[in-house]
């Protein structure tokens, strides 16, 4: 076990190194799964809006604001021309609504008011406009409504009290005061369809679960792959090869050794990773999918550690290596869906991704999130995918007891 | 002598593959990496037609409006798609959801409101939800105005009637609210229009089509126009802040030449260094040479990444190209007086040197939005100090103002910043430079 034990010893020199990087990592995590949430959501309900009532005071402005204020997230920030497109340039709001002065004024007129909007074009400010449409138009109706109830009214008082029972009950039923539009429409309005969910599944938290583990496949790879890749070097440089080569072991079982420390440091890292998700996601990994999440990592896991020893051994050049590790690490994050919800990247992008083991890793990751019961149907998939992470596996050992051969062999 | 060395610190810099690999190559394929994961986010962000299914049974057939409203909405083709439909029994429609091909169904029961039925909450599911409240909301106007019409009507016929039948119509009137409902039985303001059921009610007068009545009452609706003024403004593309940073990053890293060039004229950095001190040499003209060779080698880099942007993965940097030429020069700057300032004054090795630098330039491109393009909005936010301070988003923000805003206040406001930061970190420089050659 000398080789086993040299390499800790060396890994001790990296120490600080590791521990940087990891916690780096960790951070970066932490971070992006926090600050996710607030971005480009997918499972927003309200639409983020921002809106400048210029029209303030009025009933029929402030019945659309408040309609607004129950049915989206209206932004609270400064009103400044500057903050307002500065929000929605970086999609903190989605739709920014001006009520203009003669809002309410016009509305009565019978006129349509004209009314400012900006928007990013997503669903959100889609949904935000059809919205604001709906309160228009039913406002509209209701303002439309009580002239003709004036009229009437009017009729009424030509034709005498009493004369008219007809013409009496429909001013009874009639809309009075502008501060009655108001309540109409937002009344109308509030009248949604009756809505059955039939998942039983925590999607929310499960979303949150995904994304952490889908993150992780860089923090694997970065960390796997750097740290096991410069040790790796050092067993490579020129002399100690030369002493390695003429010892009496054979180079596959020196390759086996080295294995097996690389093994314990992965295993280590992943066992960390694993604890923070505890950590961080609580419930949502003691369940079925947290174990489906944690055993489907840890596949990934000795994959990652086997392309960082095939890296290892494919060039002593520091310099070159921390290009390569950051290429490979970042290239499989940005490809397979780890930084980019997978939905959101283009197919064509997904269909060369295929040839990357992070590919079927966060494919997984993705199905898992899914599977409402778990029995051998559901989970099928997840070991066909997980069955092709492991053929990767075997192939990176594969081609790096080739490359060491051939290098011994020169 | 400051050209000669400037001359072979430039065929160094160049024979560098590590520091090539990392100035020139690396953004690049950065850019590349950005293009590929990012190229479709803004497109799927974008409102699509999606699938749902309508449970064909009686209750829906007899509801007029849901059914012509539906009609429209699933109308392939039509600007108003907003659904493709399929219209199905109600125990296709669950293996439809549970196989995950709808967002959900429609099902209308007598007697009940609709129900619509969705595997999870998301903002398909929401929009679908809405769009049959919508159409509820529909429903309860034309049921108002076509009771208020039907009353009118009748109240007109009324007129030659004696007041002995007055009592009567009163009656009628409020049951002439309930005659265009079929399924829509909670009040009688509610009213929905399933006309069929106009039979059932029989107090409806002769003569009044209650038919056509909803018809027209319905396109009227459909006509109520609302004026939307749409002022915002077309550079909405959020994404671009990614390779905003990507030019920072690039910019910055000229720090990595220049450190690497000034060490070779520092007798504490090695042999070379000792060698150029002893030289009889003006020692401000070997120092200048060589960081006019590592900013030369840096514009090169960063024109590289301009075309490659530009022409391969067409990154908009708005139309003000001589600002964006100013501010990279300026960007550059920063980071060669960066380079400068750490290669002189810290007393270590060179690893050491370009850790400090890599993460001084990342650490400023995470807060600039390089790692989450939210990022930079929060902290521009809450902690403005920060992002003043730091040079990767004087360099973002400032092609970002030029996108969005024009060269206005807030780009000539990054521009001087960086100008300041340059000076400030050469000063520092020439002060430890000095006091190492005395």
């Amino acid at each position: 076990m000398t080789i086993f034990r040299t390499y800790f010893k060396v890994m001790k020199k990296y120490s600080a190194m590791v521990i940087l990087y990891s916690v780096m990592l960790v951070i970066f995590a932490a971070v992006n799964m926090q600050t996710d949430d607030n971005a480009a959501g997918f499972s927003a309900e309200k639409p983020d809006i921002a809106v400048v009532n210029k029209d303030e005071g009025s009933a029929l402005a402030d019945g659309l604001y408040s309609y607004l204020d129950e049915n989206a997230v209206v932004s609270k920030m400064d009103k400044t021309d500057e903050a307002l497109s500065d929000a929605l340039f970086y999609r903190d709001v989605s739709y920014i609504i001006t009520i203009p002065e003669d809002f309410e004024e016009t509305l009565l007129a019978g006129g349509s008011p004209e009314i400012e909007v900006q928007s990013v074009g997503d669903y959100e400010a889609a949904y935000a406009e059809m919205m604001l449409e709906s309160w228009i138009q039913t406002a509209q109706f209701y303002c439309g409504q009580m002239t003709k109830a004036a009229a009437a009214a009017e009729i009424q008082a030509d034709n005498g009290a009493g004369a008219d029972e007809t013409a009496k009950t429909q001013a009874d039923n009639a809309i009075a005061s502008v501060a009655e539009i108001a309540e109409k429409t937002n009344e109308t309005l509030a009248k949604q369809a009756r809505v059955e969910l039939t998942t039983s599944l925590d999607t929310d938290a499960l979303a949150v679960t995904k994304f952490y583990f889908n993150f992780m496949n860089y923090s694997l790879l970065a960390g796997c792959v750097y740290v096991i890749a410069t040790i790796l070097s050092s067993f490579r440089s020129e002399h100690v090869q030369k002493r390695a080569a003429v010892s009496a072991m054979h180079y596959r079982k020196q390759n086996g050794q080295l294995l097996l420390a690389n093994a314990v440091f992965a295993l280590v890292l992943w066992a960390l990773y694993m604890a923070l998700s505890v950590i961080l996601l609580k419930d949502a990994m003691i369940s079925a999918h947290g174990l489906c999440y944690l055993l489907n990592s840890l596949v990934f896991a000795v994959c990652a550690l086997s392309i960082g020893f095939l890296i290892g051994n494919l060039t002593t050049n520091k310099g070159a290596l921390s290009g390569i590790i950051n290429v490979v690490a970042l290239g499989s994050s940005f490809l397979c869906g780890s930084f980019v919800p997978v939905e959101w990247l283009p197919d064509w992008v997904l269909a060369a991704a295929h040839v990357l083991p992070s590919y079927w890793f966060i494919q997984n990751n993705e199905a898992i999130a899914h599977i409402e019961t778990f029995d051998f149907v559901s989970i099928r998939p997840l070991l066909a995918r997980g069955g092709v992470v492991v053929a990767f596996t075997v192939l990176f050992v594969v081609c790096t007891n080739v490359i060491t051969q051939k290098k011994q062999i020169q | 002598m400051l050209w000669h060395n400037f001359r072979y610190t430039l065929r160094v810099l160049f024979k560098n593959k590590m520091l090539l690999f990392w100035t020139y190559a690396f953004p690049v394929i950065l850019g590349l990496l950005f293009y590929l994961a990012f190229s479709n986010i803004e497109e799927s962000e974008s409102m699509d037609v999606f699938d749902i299914a309508i449970v064909e049974n009686d209750a829906f057939r007899q509801d007029q409006a849901m059914r012509s409203a539906f009609e429209t909405l699933g109308k392939e083709g039509s600007e108003e798609q907003m659904f493709r439909i399929a219209y199905v029994d109600e125990k296709k429609a669950k293996s439809l959801l549970s196989d995950g091909d709808i967002a959900g169904y429609l099902l209308m029961e007598a007697g009940e409101e609709p129900l619509v039925v969705v595997k999870e909450s998301g903002i398909n599911e929401t929009i679908f939800q809405s769009v049959v409240g919508e159409i509820m909301r529909m429903e309860t106007m034309i049921g108002t105005e076509v009771e208020q019409q039907v009353t009118e009507m009748m109240s007109q016929a009324q007129g030659g009637m004696d007041a002995a039948a007055a009592g009567n119509t009163q009656e009628d009137s409020t049951a002439a609210g309930n005659v265009p409902m079929g399924n829509m039985p909670e009040d009688s303001t509610a009213a929905g229009n399933a006309p069929e059921d106009n039979t059932s009610a029989g107090n409806v007068p002769a003569g009044i089509d209650i038919d056509a009545l909803v018809d027209s009452v319905m396109e009227q609706m459909n006509e109520t126009e609302v004026h939307l003024r749409d002022t915002s403004s077309g550079s909405l593309s959020y994404t671009m802040i990614e390779y905003y940073t990507l030019i920072a990053m690039a910019c910055l890293y000229s720090a990595m030449l220049g450190m690497y060039a000034i060490n070779n004229v520092l007798a504490t950095m090695g042999v070379k260094g000792m060698r150029v001190s002893v030289s009889p040499a003006a020692k401000w003209k070997m120092v200048i040479g060589s960081a006019m060779a590592a900013y030369v080698a840096q514009l090169v880099g960063l024109l590289i990444l301009f075309v490659f942007t530009i022409v391969v993965i067409h990154v908009d940097y708005g139309t003000h190209i001589a600002q964006v030429i100013l501010l990279a020069l300026a960007g550059s700057l920063a980071g060669l007086a960066m380079g400068l300032a750490v290669g002189a004054c810290l007393r270590t090795n060179e690893n050491t040197k370009t850790g400090i630098l890599i993460s001084v330039t990342m650490a400023g491109c995470f807060f600039s939005g390089m790692m989450g393009i939210t990022m930079k909005y929060v902290i521009d936010k809450n902690v403005p100090l920060l992002n003043r301070i730091n040079p990767a988003n004087m360099i973002t923000d400032g092609l970002y103002a030029l996108y969005y805003y024009g060269a206005a206040d807030r780009y000539w406001l990054n521009m001087v910043s960086l100008l300041v930061f340059s000076v400030l970190l050469l000063g520092i420089a020439c002060l430890s430079l000095k006091k190492q050659t005395l």
